[in-house]
């Protein structure tokens, strides 16, 4: 028993010199002569660069009306450049002005159509029987430019060049914060790395546009409206957030997708992607000063955006009384709970993270209370999520058979409750920060994670973060979580989804398509 | 009881640090920027890479291990590769070799519960920092090499010379994956991408 218990303590000291000694990462930041700032970290493992650049932008700068552009233009950096991407840039350029043209005739005829939809006259504008004579023939037109381009268009050639130069892993995605873009070279084609990136901010071609915006608005089928939940979780979101642009889709409403224009593409572009508002990055085998003298000769090149990207002012009004969502769903019943908390790098985030990890994973308080426990849930979750403008905790459970959502809610509230009244205990803290200590190792593994973490944390507001958060979660006592639990898990600040089955139909999937066969 | 030593293959994940001196990258910032990017020049890029029996270890019981020392980070990663898998199932008992990993990983052990397992190997963060690493050790040890307590496990016999030529081509198929997993790791970059993408896309 002695032995044991001197073990126990050995191992907290341990744990306590891990967190003195955690480890940072030495990022050398450089800014630009326009604006453009550049994070850079030397690692000399692998003969590998992972480049990647964030630009601060995502569907929380959108407005009403072009939701989904953020997202849209993640897919549009990847069309090419003047040089790459076509064989003939001149005629590119005629068929692109053309397509233009017909398009605008085009938005006419739509609006016409919107009112004769709200007239009544038209069911659905998304159907394709409801086109007007006129629509159709302005899209024939539209579809013979698309094949001349087709013609002298050279597909995927961007990703082509990287790939036979032995790049790998390029890709992008968007947030409602930001956007970011990123691919491994070998380090020997740092250089390209410059020339491709610099190129594709320089002087993007929006070829395909339209055809584009079509992938899009599948993406959004695919994602949102063809799963069991994807259609409540964003009436969700957007009961969630009363006045934020947090309450829209990023991959945008359905109306607003397929009436993106070009030119407000360009507008978007010219503010959001202008050197200011963009950091890139490098992680791995390469020399900071040649990679700096490097990026002034390739990135300055870009001038300086004239007017600063504005400020998301819309700040989310305080929910003034609970809200809920009662969805029937094709799944498995389950309760989501969503509290309104704080955004990234506020001092109560660190103790929301903490909090997270005493309530979820497999030795957490909500596993061993609700499956293994009560056995009331089959698969409990606990997330906190600290975005740029404002943050949420989200809470879930799917309810074992012959339990109801609401009888998991409700044990969920009683764990909560717990944490209200008593201290987590000291050996259960620190079981969770030793966890979090570990983690600041385990994220040095590879280029790649690296450069994700600093994306996110620089998107967010500020990659200093990398290496300051470590300390602050070490810093969260018994006392800061048991704050925050009383704070922000109230009632009236919470929203919650209730997802049943259709009455009448069997539990079984099976046995549906059984009947629908029939 | 009888001891059953199962053979087995240990391959720790190479990371090795510092073999690869840092090139210098040949920059003339005078130079014009070419209009297409094969009209750039790259210097060389120089790899070696390792020779697996540097790292070769014969351990006392019999197993091979592949040891590699990497002090930038103090992390210790071991991967123990067990020659079974779902190929040697007996019929009418598929799965059988899914639920041992599952039990040998969360099933606890002869002096743990599972829930007990779970909790200290949480608290010690594991497979991570160094004592988790030696727990993780010290349950193998227990799991692999403790005496047999199931009479079922008791009467299995070993592997016959047919299925030991089998399982050893296949061993070297695992062991070349441990060495230099990027040919599988690469295949696997596009798919963990897109689910990144679209995580991050419907969650944020």
């Amino acid at each position: 028993m002695a032995g044991t218990r001197l073990l126990w303590t050995a191992i907290l000291l341990f744990s306590f010199c891990a967190q003195l000694q955690a480890q940072k990462v030495p990022v050398t930041e450089k800014t630009l002569a326009n604006g453009m700032r550049l994070l850079m970290v030397e690692r000399h493992d692998d003969p590998t660069i992972a480049g990647g650049w964030v630009a601060h932008v995502g569907s929380a700068n959108e407005r009403p009306g072009i939701t989904g552009i953020a997202h849209l233009f993640e897919h549009m950096m990847f069309k090419g450049t003047p040089t790459l991407g076509t064989k003939d840039y001149k005629k590119d350029l005629a068929i692109i002005d053309e397509q233009e043209k017909v398009r605008e005739e085009i938005r006419k005829e739509e609006a016409l159509m919107r009112a004769a939809y709200r007239r009544g006259e038209i069911d659905d504008l998304l159907k394709p029987e409801n086109k007007t004579a006129r629509l159709k023939e302005l899209e024939k037109k539209f579809n013979d430019l698309i094949a001349g381009q087709r013609e002298i268009l050279v597909k995927n050639e961007f990703d082509r060049i990287y790939t036979t130069a032995g790049a790998s892993g390029m890709n992008a995605f968007t947030t409602a914060d930001l956007t970011g873009y990123f691919i491994t070279v070998p380090a020997n084609k740092l250089e390209l790395w410059m020339w491709m990136e610099s190129e594709r901010i320089l002087r993007p071609v929006f070829r395909e546009f339209y055809a584009e915006r079509d992938v899009v608005f599948e993406e959004r089928r695919m994602r949102t409206e063809s799963t069991p939940l994807g259609k409540f979780e964003e009436s969700f979101e957007a009961m969630i957030w009363e006045s934020h642009p947090y309450g829209w889709p990023t991959v945008g409403w359905p109306s607003d997708i397929p009436a993106i224009s070009k030119a407000q593409a360009d507008e978007f572009y010219g503010l959001y992607y202008a050197p200011q508002n963009i950091t890139l990055i490098l992680v791995g085998d390469f020399e900071s000063t040649a990679a700096e003298t490097l990026a002034q000769k390739y990135f300055v090149r870009i001038a300086r955006g004239k007017a600063e990207p504005p400020d998301v002012v819309t700040l989310e009004v305080q929910q003034s009384a609970e809200k809920r969502l009662y969805g029937e769903a094709e799944a498995n019943p389950q309760v989501d709970i969503v509290w309104h908390t704080v955004p990234f790098g506020h001092p109560d985030s660190y103790a929301l993270n903490i909090l997270s990890q005493v309530l979820s994973t497999r030795t957490g308080r909500l596993y061993k209370g609700l499956v293994l426990g009560s056995q009331v849930a089959t698969e409990v979750s606990a997330s906190p999520s600290h975005r740029k403008w404002a943050g949420i905790f989200d809470i879930s459970g799917e309810a074992r058979e012959g339990h109801a959502p609401e009888e998991v809610e409700q044990t969920i509230y009683a764990e909560l409750e717990k944490l209200k009244q008593t201290d987590v205990p000291a050996e259960e803290l620190q079981k969770v920060k030793n966890n979090f200590a570990a983690y600041e190792f385990r994220r040095l593994a590879s280029n790649m994670s690296i450069l994700m973490q600093l994306i996110f944390n620089d998107g967010l507001g500020d990659w200093r973060q990398i290496n300051e958060a470590g300390p602050k979660h070490q810093a969260v006592t018994a006392g800061d979580v048991r704050r925050v639990v009383g704070k922000y898990f109230t009632r009236e600040n919470r929203n919650v989804a209730i997802y049943t089955r259709k009455p009448g139909k069997p539990a079984g999937g099976q046995k549906d398509s059984e009947k629908e066969a029939k | 009881m009888k001891h059953r030593p199962i053979s087995f293959f240990a391959a720790a994940t190479l990371a090795v640090a510092g073999l690869f001196p840092a090139r210098s990258q040949s920059v003339d910032p005078a130079a014009a920027i070419p209009d297409r990017p094969e009209k750039l020049s790259f210097p060389p890029l120089a790899y070696e890479p390792p020779t697996p029996a540097d790292y070769r270890v014969k351990l006392k019981g019999g197993p091979i291990a592949y040891v590699v020392p990497d002090r930038e980070l103090p992390l210790v990663n071991i991967a123990v590769y067990v020659r079974a898998g779902d190929y040697v199932e007996p019929e009418g008992k598929e799965a059988l070799s899914e639920i041992t990993g599952y039990l040998l990983t969360k099933g606890g052990t002869q002096s743990k519960t599972a829930e007990e397992l779970d909790e200290r190997l949480a608290f010690l963060a594991a497979t991570t920092l160094v004592f988790g690493a030696a727990y993780t050790l010290w349950m193998y040890k227990r799991v692999i090499f403790g005496p047999v307590a199931n009479e079922h496990v008791a009467s299995l016999t070993d592997l016959n010379p047919r299925e030991l030529a089998v399982l050893a081509s296949l061993a070297v198929a695992v062991l070349f994956m441990g060495i230099y997993p990027l040919p599988f790791t690469d295949v696997m970059h596009a798919a963990v991408n897109e689910l990144l993408r679209h995580v991050a896309l419907s969650k944020s």
